[in-house]
């Protein structure tokens, strides 16, 4: 299974990410999910999250979780990206791409890599309020 | 010639609290900023008083000394010469026999009045060392003042001629000496908090994240823990450094080399700890 990281201080350019994407034949299923700032963090306005990530560990628990989907599921690749430092609201905090043969498997290892990853993947954020 | 010197001052009991910012590192002031300008002055005035109408070698003895003979010798109202040796341990450790002097004094000593400055008499090792090797070069006389002498010293080899302050015997810091090279530049006498043995203990570094990083006011620090300590032995001490981050230990996750790990995970040299509160990631 292809896997790829990135932690970036720059927004996520979607339109770069797919143009890089490889031509697709053996895939059935390229699912790709984008968390986004909400406007209202835990019912308070706010502008932006800062979000900080302990880089190392990041990393190195990322391949954990990377290694467990290619165990568990027939996934061919996967592709995240998560932002640090300031992140204004409607912007995308991370960006995440499963290919697979099948849908199924795709939507699966999606949804247990994000509740992995905010179990265990030491980033952390800081809600910007609003000024009132 | 001398009259009777002055009896070394005690120092304050119990220790008085230290700079905010230093909190972490010591554990109180054994001996303040303004109780060492007072002594200094007087040891220098006694001094004055005794080598009265002489000409005074004086021998700093490095690196402990460094502070304290620079001030002595501003309030020493004599025609001075000032010089240094040094006497170093061979492992940066402090053992009878381990010791050799790794600077000559370059200073006139035959025939001169010599006084002999050192920081702190403990064992006594430096200074007989010093003493071995001045005394064959027949000074007119030669006398040793310390800063500070232990009160459980009792050799009879080591007569000092000048005490500043008689201390417990506890390992102290500051006004020159170090723990490590470190705490030299402190201008009190201070106590670290406890100190571990740097031949046996076990280097470790941790770093704390997110807001943990404001309980503590630090992003990482270096600590030495005793032989087969484990995780909780080392997150105690750190609970009892930083009395903020115990509040918080409950939401506390704890990896050690980028991998969370549990209490009782024991350590190893070079071990890369890491605090943090609970991820949010996403």
């Amino acid at each position: 299974m292809e896997h790829q990281l990135q932690l970036t201080e720059a927004p996520l350019d979607e339109a770069a990410l797919l143009r890089a994407r490889p031509p697709l034949t053996e895939t059935g299923a390229v699912l790709t999910f984008a968390g986004v700032v909400r406007r209202l963090e835990a019912e308070q306005p706010i502008v932006a999250i800062d979000y900080e990530a302990y880089r190392d560990m990041v990393v190195h628990q990322f391949d954990h979780l990377f290694k467990t989907v290619e165990k568990r599921w027939p996934v061919q690749a996967v592709r995240l990206v998560h932002r640090v430092g300031r992140v204004r609201v409607g912007e995308a905090s991370l960006w995440l791409e499963v290919r697979a043969p099948h849908r199924q498997d795709a939507f699966e290892a999606s949804q247990w890599l994000i509740g992995e990853m905010k179990r265990r993947i030491p980033i952390w954020k800081r809600p910007q309020p609003a000024e009132p | 010639m001398a009259e009777s010197p002055s009896s070394p001052e005690t120092c304050s009991e119990p220790l008085l609290p230290p700079p905010t910012h230093l909190e972490a590192e010591i554990k109180g002031v054994m001996i303040t900023e303004e109780q060492l300008r007072r002594r200094v002055t007087e040891l220098a005035n006694e001094i004055a008083r005794d080598y009265r109408g002489q000409e005074l070698t004086v021998l700093g003895i490095l690196d402990g000394a460094f502070i304290f003979t620079a001030d002595l010798v501003r309030q020493l109202a004599l025609p001075v010469t000032i010089d240094f040796m040094a006497v170093s341990s061979y492992r940066g450790r402090t053992e009878p026999g381990s010791l050799r002097i790794t600077r000559e004094p370059a200073a006139a000593v035959t025939d001169h009045h010599v006084l002999v400055v050192d920081d702190i008499l403990d064992n006594g090792t430096t200074l007989a060392i010093v003493q071995e090797r001045l005394l064959p070069l027949r000074p007119r006389d030669l006398r040793l003042c310390v800063l500070l002498a232990k009160r459980r010293f009792r050799s009879r080899m080591i007569q000092v001629d000048y005490s500043g302050f008689a201390i417990p015997d506890e390992f102290v810091v500051g006004y020159g000496l170090d723990y490590r090279e470190r705490y030299r530049h402190l201008p009190f006498i201070g106590v670290p908090h406890e100190l571990p043995d740097p031949e046996t203990s076990i280097p470790v570094s941790v770093s704390f994240h997110s807001w943990f990083r404001e309980l503590t006011d630090t992003e990482s620090i270096e600590i030495g823990m005793p032989e087969n300590s484990n995780l909780a032995d080392l997150l105690e001490r750190l609970y009892r450094r930083y009395p903020r981050l115990a509040e918080a230990r409950r939401s506390a996750l704890v990896a050690v080399d980028l991998e969370y790990q549990t209490e009782t995970h024991p350590l190893r040299p070079g071990n890369r700890v890491a605090l943090f509160p609970p991820v949010q990631g996403g």
